[in-house]
């Protein structure tokens, strides 16, 4: 209390203390020597409270302002005086040499100038920036009161925008009238060209200066994008680099192979990432990136790909590692890669197209050669010729699956996996395999099954199997006309069904599933119900069997009767044989009575089961086997046998020898006889007398006159001296096979399929109309075109005869007076 | 008692009170103060500016405030370690307790470096207060009433800064008890909050600035007649720059709510010496908006 009371007596010294006036000059005066001292490095010897109080007294007296600008005056003094002085001392004639000419110095002499001229200003910088802040803390209080109520730049920030003006911006000695920035910019760009021939540099150096430079602004306001690092040296170094990688990517392209300018390419990309790190500003990255990617990508990227050494090579060569980078690279400058995806398409077309026209020429060039090396009889010619066409078509299948893996390899372990380019590929594999100059994939497609399903699989594990399977599906995808394929797997699969041939049915069935998966289920629909029948026709045969054999005595002559029932419209019968000749009415030809016996026998059974069927019998489809015993005549070793032979011929073949059991020994018949005698049609007649009568191997009948061709007038004789060393013998039918078709054969499928294309389209169609009522032209097209799709790709054309004729039938009609063609549906 | 915040704050209060870890000196006159870099310089930019540059101070570890006001020294290295200072004791301690609580008051304590756990109380009182604020039920060592009172006049200043109720309050016959109580408590301390908050402005502590001017503007109401006033008026217009309104706005409120303030001849005298308060109330006399004048008052 006391104390307290004694505090407000000592009132004068207080005044004393803030009231007076302070001496500004005397004041200012201690405190400029003390910048000085600073300044010189000798600050340990000052007080900072002392000073501090001497500057807070001179704001706290209203004289703010006045020390601002003695303290800017100060330093604008100091570094005009003392430190200019010491930065000029820096322009070696090799610093200043640069930037006129690089003639006359030695790299490594403009290298040492340069280091010596960036590492004075970068002492230089380093100095003021430590006295600053020095300073800055000194006037601490000036910076809080002064600068913030007047809304003046902190003394810090003012004294280093007076290094920009007072040492960065003077001119330097030079002719050019070049300021201190400019060399400074011309030295760094300098020292990187250096690096990337190859020099090593002082990183750290070159960054304390692009510090500085960032650090410093061009305007007062400090903006980003003023920054003098943006300003005075980024905008050059973009232009310089780009100029220099215009150059290099020129020589480059000249010099090297592409394999080696992406590799360089990329190392350029990543030296420049490396560099903004090391050396410049991460935010210069994205724009250099930019810059080289421009110069070396993105302006070549065509050249590079079109290269002797380009794209194609690497394909033709297995270069993934360079068709990885080519991939990387144009990743880099185009997300869509189009210049890649170019080549790429182009090469698949190409190598595609290749195999297809190797295919065609296979087949067709075979055919004379075939003929010269197969003189022996009428009969092979033909037949090695197709088969001929089917080798083809085998290897055509498996050309384009090795194409297609070598281009899944590339895509896997060089363009990473990437969508795009799978979209890419498969339409290019799509573009070839249905190639209106190569009509012939979904045929070559069914074949390589239909092989495979005969003989391929043959000791194959399921694995590898499955593999085969999975290849043809993988092609199938590609496949258009879907319903060209159908039509050529029923063929093929139903001559495999009926004449047994294929290994597994097992196998036949995991191709449909398959097939099922890939395709839908209306696709698979006839196919199942094709093993169906067969399914069927096995009871049948069995239960017919039982049935006989309850009849009465096992007699011992009894035929045995095996018997495949097929639904006549899910099967492609008209496929399996000649029966177009007839004009669709087909054919009857007379049995043997005991054949026929049976043949009535089964008629009965069957009618029991399912009454209101009819049966119409295919004899051209089946097979006899048939025991025949030829009379002793002398052999090679002197010795009289009899000899049994089992004979495995077509039903026709059968009815044929069994008219000669009835013909004593010397008697012949006539080729008209025997046409007459069994009704069989003449041109299966011919072709199962060529192989009972010319095929030197199965030579059971004797032709008179002995020739390949088979006429009217031929005489047929039974053969008593056949000969054979196998006591089964199967004798073939020319052309029983699956085989690649003719040029007729083919016109005849494709006019069937178009037939029924018709109808799909017509069925479509008036599916749209019954749901829409009215529809306008273009829409009606473009929806029967999706609507199809899954099966085939319509003409256009094709559609437009169909609505016509829808027309004309009166499904639908034109609706008058519209702009727009359009149509209502007439219920 | 355990509330982390107590820990900490005791802490702080132990490593002053020690001078352990100590690694800077600051000198006022004769007196010398071990305080802790770290908890200065965090604190206050100007002890951060000596202790980061290469001058004499951070070489030899002393800082010489011999030329600032002792007692403000004093209560700006209280505030650095409690957090606050000229803290007035509650009645409840002892009689004992209080007359060496006072003692960072008297400038030269024998006791004060030993007195750990009186200290350690000093620095709770506050800090009580402030949690009892948060929560109703306060501390079992504080007695509710005495709590309740001390709020009730902080709430006042705050809330009613100028209305009969401050005239009142000195008349409050609890209040009365107390002054008999701790007397030297109730000294206004109007000059030497005026002088902390200088020296917090000087120095660079915003805390201890708010401090000081939320115990003037109270110290104010209560103690409107108080022969301080006119030099803490004086005070307030003459240590910080006229944009600083802390304590000038205080005063201003102060003579408008108290316009017979001006009759008092002390008041009259020290008004005439300061021409920046005398300006002012002018303007305030003619209805003019007060800092009018000062456009970079307004700008901020």
């Amino acid at each position: 209390m006391i104390a307290g009371r004694g505090r407000q007596r000592i009132r004068p010294p207080r005044r004393g203390l803030h009231g007076d006036e302070v001496d500004f000059e005397n004041t200012w005066g201690i405190i400029a020597s003390a910048f000085r001292e600073i300044h010189t490095k000798n600050a340990s010897r000052l007080s900072y409270e002392e000073l501090y109080r001497h500057a807070y007294r001179i704001v706290l007296k209203k004289k703010g302002e006045e020390l601002y600008a003695r303290v800017r005056q100060f330093e604008h003094e100091w570094l005009s005086n003392e430190v200019r002085g010491s930065v000029q001392a820096l322009f070696s004639p090799n610093v200043l040499a640069n930037t006129q000419s690089l003639g006359g110095t030695t790299a490594n002499e403009r290298r040492v100038a340069g280091e010596k001229f960036l590492k004075g200003l970068k002492q230089a910088w380093g100095d003021h920036q430590v006295c600053m802040s020095m300073l800055a803390d000194v006037l601490m209080y000036m910076d809080r009161v002064y600068c913030q109520d007047n809304r003046r730049p902190s003394i810090y920030t003012a004294a280093m925008m007076l290094f920009r003006d007072d040492i960065l911006k003077t001119p330097t000695s030079d002719a050019e009238g070049r300021v201190v920035l400019g060399l400074l910019t011309h030295v760094i760009l300098d020292q990187i060209q250096m690096e990337r021939d190859g020099d090593v540099i002082d990183k750290h150096l070159i960054k304390s200066c692009v510090y500085m430079l960032e650090g410093l602004h061009d305007d007062d306001k400090e903006s980003e994008e003023l920054r003098l690092y943006n300003v005075s040296f980024e905008r050059e170094y973009l232009d310089t680099s780009r100029e220099f990688y215009h150059q290099e990517a020129e020589l480059l392209l000249r010099d090297s192979d592409a394999g080696a300018y992406c590799r360089h390419a990329r190392r350029r990309i990543y030296e420049e990432e490396e560099r903004c790190k090391s050396t410049l500003l991460e935010s210069t990255s994205p724009r250099i990136q930019k810059v080289v990617e421009d110069e070396l990508i993105k302006h070549r990227i065509h050249e590079l790909v079109e290269m002797e050494s380009g794209v194609r090579f690497m394909i033709d060569n297995e270069r993934l590692d360079e068709l990885n980078l080519i991939y990387d690279l144009n990743n880099r400058v185009d997300g869509n890669k189009s210049e890649l995806t170019r080549a790429i398409q182009k090469r698949i077309v190409d190598m595609g197209t290749d195999a297809n026209k190797a295919a065609i020429a296979a087949s067709q060039s075979t055919a004379p050669a075939a003929d010269a090396g197969g003189e022996k009889g009428k009969g092979p010619a033909p037949e090695r010729n197709s088969n001929q066409q089917t080798v083809a078509a085998i290897k055509w299948v498996e050309d384009v699956l090795q194409l297609k893996d070598k281009f899944d390899k590339v895509w896997r372990e060089s363009f990473n996996s990437d969508n795009l380019l799978q979209t890419a590929l498969t339409r290019s594999f799509a573009d070839f395999i249905n190639s209106s100059a190569f009509p012939r994939s979904s045929e070559y497609i069914s074949l390589f099954i239909d092989e495979n399903m005969k003989k391929g699989i043959k000791g194959k594990t399921e694995m590898e199997i499955d593999n085969v399977l999975e290849k043809a599906i993988i092609l199938l995808r590609y496949v258009q006309d879907k319903d060209l394929f159908e039509r050529y797997y029923k063929k093929h699969l139903c001559r495999r069904l009926l004449m047994n041939k294929s290994i597994s049915n097992e196998v036949e069935k995991q191709m449909i599933s398959k097939m099922k998966i890939e395709l839908g289920n209306n696709f698979t629909l006839k196919l199942e119900a094709m093993f169906k029948d067969m399914t069927i026709s096995e009871e049948l045969t069995s239960g017919f069997k039982h049935h006989v054999e309850g009849l009465g005595e096992k007699d011992p002559r009894r035929i045995e009767l095996a018997i495949n029932v097929l639904t006549s419209m899910t099967w492609p019968l008209e496929t399996m044989g000649s029966s177009d000749d007839d004009g669709g009415k087909r054919p009857k030809c007379n049995f043997p009575i005991a054949i026929d016996r049976i043949r009535r026998g089964f008629e009965k059974y069957y009618n029991q089961k399912h009454s209101g069927r009819q049966l119409t019998w295919l004899a051209n489809m089946g097979s006899a086997d048939i025991k025949a015993l030829f009379s002793k005549i002398p052999q090679k070793d002197g010795t009289f046998k009899e000899r049994r032979h089992e004979l495995n011929v077509s039903t026709y073949g059968m009815i044929i020898l069994l008219l000669f059991n009835e013909l004593p020994a010397t008697q012949h018949l006539t080729f008209e006889e025997i046409q007459a005698q069994t009704n069989i049609p003449v041109n299966d007649l011919i072709r199962n007398l060529q192989s009972l009568a010319v095929a030197p191997k199965t030579r059971i009948l004797l032709k008179e006159p002995m020739s390949k061709d088979v006429r009217p007038t031929d005489r047929f004789f039974f053969n008593e001296g056949f000969n054979a060393k196998f006591v089964k013998i199967k004798v073939g039918v020319v052309s029983s096979g699956n085989k690649v078709e003719s040029d007729r054969e083919r016109r005849e499928t494709e006019k069937k399929n178009d037939d029924s294309r018709g109808f799909c389209i017509e069925a479509a169609v008036v599916r749209i109309m019954k749901q829409r009522k009215e529809l306008a032209h273009q829409q009606l097209v473009m929806e029967t075109l999706s609507q199809l799709a899954g099966q085939f790709k319509p003409e256009v054309n094709m559609i437009k005869k169909r609505i016509e004729s829808l027309i004309e039938r009166e499904y639908l009609e034109r609706i008058e007076g519209v702009t727009i063609d359009s149509y209502r549906y007439l219920a | 008692m355990d509330s982390p915040n107590v820990e900490l704050m005791s802490a702080l209060a132990s490593l002053f009170e020690c001078g352990k870890y100590s690694d800077l000196t600051l000198l006022c006159g004769t007196k010398r103060y071990s305080v802790h870099r770290a908890l200065v310089c965090s604190r206050s930019e100007f002890f951060e500016g000596a202790c980061r540059n290469p001058f004499r101070e951070s070489e030899t570890g002393v800082i010489d405030l011999t030329e600032d006001d002792p007692e403000a020294v004093e209560h700006m290295v209280n505030y650095f370690y409690h957090l606050d200072y000229l803290t007035k004791p509650l009645s409840r301690r002892s009689s004992q307790r209080s007359s060496r609580l006072t003692s960072p008051l008297s400038p030269r304590s024998p006791t004060r470096r030993r007195a750990t756990k009186i200290n350690l109380a000093l620095v709770e009182d506050p800090l009580m207060a402030m949690m009892s604020a948060a929560t109703p039920s306060g501390g079992p060592l504080t007695p509710p009433s005495e709590r309740a009172n001390h709020f009730e006049s902080l709430d006042a200043s705050g809330k009613l800064p100028d209305t009969p109720m401050a005239d009142q309050d000195t008349e409050d016959p609890f209040e009365s008890y107390q002054m008999e109580a701790e007397a030297d408590v109730e000294k206004p301390h109007l000059v030497t909050h005026a002088k902390v908050y200088a020296i917090a402005e000087k120095y660079g502590i915003p805390g201890l600035k708010s401090l000081a001017r939320k115990k003037f503007a109270h110290q104010m109401e209560l103690h409107i007649n108080s022969a301080e006033l006119p030099e803490a008026c004086q005070e307030a217009y003459e240590t910080t720059v006229d944009t600083d309104r802390g304590l000038r706005d205080v005063v201003i409120q102060t003579f408008r709510s108290n316009p017979d303030l001006t009759l008092r001849q002390d008041v009259e005298l020290a008004v005439r010496e300061t021409p920046g308060l005398a300006f002012e109330l002018f303007r305030m006399a003619s209805g003019l908006p007060v800092t009018g004048l000062r456009p970079a008052t307004s700008a901020c």
